[in-house]
């Protein structure tokens, strides 16, 4: 299985970094103001916001490949959750474009999206 | 019982918080444009938003932690309202939520230091100390702060106290003829889910009360009257199943929450 890049530092991110825990509840609510909640998945799906800036070419072009490899959103990778330090097996891109911006030599910048998948 | 944590500092939220009452009105409108109105009472309820800024790693773990044993908006708990008044019928100290002393004797209506009548003449007309307490199904583990305003005819003293079945604290002021507001933080650091917070009065004593407030923090804030219902909310829970932690540095991390509850 393919594996998310780390920077040239051995990070895999940098800050600002965003992890978001998703649960899915249905809430319904009824007339005289009581509810019924239930759960839609099993577990929560975990999708991380990361930016990387004045990254070089070489690690700019690592996670491009990845993404082209990966068809985007369709294939998985292992993904090492910066907060915790797991590795999360089933994980992919979040969306179907990715845009890196090169403003001068070793001056990348892109922000990338990946979520935990529950297959 | 699940309770919404508190910050390291023992605070309940941070600024901005907002608090946002919602009612429901159920209206009908004939064609000659009279209205009908009916509050639908089933349907109220209350919001808070608040950003955390600053989160250390361990806020932001118990945070997190906290989040996923209640399963986004799937399970209810309990939030101590950052912007209330933890007890009930502040100003009533008569109401069945407060017990008192066999000797204990109020006299409501007396003048408070806003230039009103909503203070409370309290006397322990017996030969032991006796206690005026509310009890509230809070933790002991959270840091609370009790403030009130006291004065008594001739100067004397009262004893401010939190208890519960595995710690208690007290602490003894000077009540003077004029009106003082005493605040103190209190951290009981006990594992018990109904807490007291009182005054106890010795043989004899006589003081006047007001505005008797528990907060779910360090420091007293501005005083809020309550009635019926105090600022505990058993019944809360988040109004998100997403919740977005950033990490800003190394370290320091930020988010945003949602709690609702009936009210």
């Amino acid at each position: 299985m393919s594996e998310f890049p780390k920077l040239r530092t051995g990070a895999p991110a940098q800050y600002p970094a965003t992890k978001c825990i998703e649960y899915r509840t249905t809430v319904l609510k009824f007339l005289d103001g009581t509810e019924q909640r239930y759960r839609e998945s099993g577990s929560p799906l975990r999708r991380w916001e990361l930016s990387f800036r004045l990254v070089d070419e070489d690690e700019a072009g690592r996670m491009q490949e990845l993404f082209e490899v990966s068809n985007g959103r369709f294939g998985s990778f292992e993904f090492e959750d910066p907060w915790e330090g797991m590795k999360k097996r089933e994980c992919s891109f979040a969306e179907d474009e990715m845009e890196w911006k090169l403003d001068g030599e070793f001056r990348s910048e892109g922000t990338i999206v990946i979520r935990e998948t529950n297959s | 019982m699940a309770y919404f944590p508190q910050l390291g500092s023992g605070a309940a939220g941070q600024f901005p918080v907002s608090r946002t009452v919602k009612k429901r009105t159920i209206r009908t409108e004939s064609a000659e444009g009279r209205e009908c109105k009916t509050v639908d009472a089933g349907w109220q309820e209350v919001e808070w938003v608040m950003t955390l800024g600053g989160l250390a790693e361990q806020e932001r773990t118990a945070l997190e932690r906290f989040f996923e044993e209640v399963e986004g908006r799937l399970g209810s708990f309990t939030f101590l309202d950052p912007m209330g008044n933890l007890l009930s019928w502040s100003e009533e100290l008569w109401r069945e939520a407060w017990t008192r002393g066999p000797h204990i004797q109020l006299n409501p209506e007396v003048g408070d230091p806003f230039g009103t009548r909503r203070a409370v003449g309290v006397w322990n007309n017996s030969a032991v100390p006796e206690r005026l307490e509310q009890a509230l199904g809070v933790p002991g583990w959270f840091q609370y702060c009790l403030s009130l305003w006291m004065r008594s005819g001739e100067p004397t003293e009262a004893t401010l106290f939190g208890r519960a079945g595995g710690g208690a604290q007290a602490l003894t002021v000077k009540v003077e003829r004029t009106w003082r507001r005493v605040a103190w933080p209190v951290r009981l650091e006990c594992e018990d889910e109904l807490v007291r917070f009182g005054v106890e009065l010795g043989p004899g004593v006589s003081v006047e009360l007001f505005g008797m407030q528990v907060e779910a923090q360090a420091g007293a804030s501005k005083y809020k009257r309550t009635g019926m219902r105090g600022g505990i909310y058993p019944e809360a829970r988040f109004g998100q199943d997403v919740l977005a932690v950033r990490a800003e540095g190394a370290g320091v991390y930020s988010c945003g929450v949602r709690v609702v509850a009936r009210l």
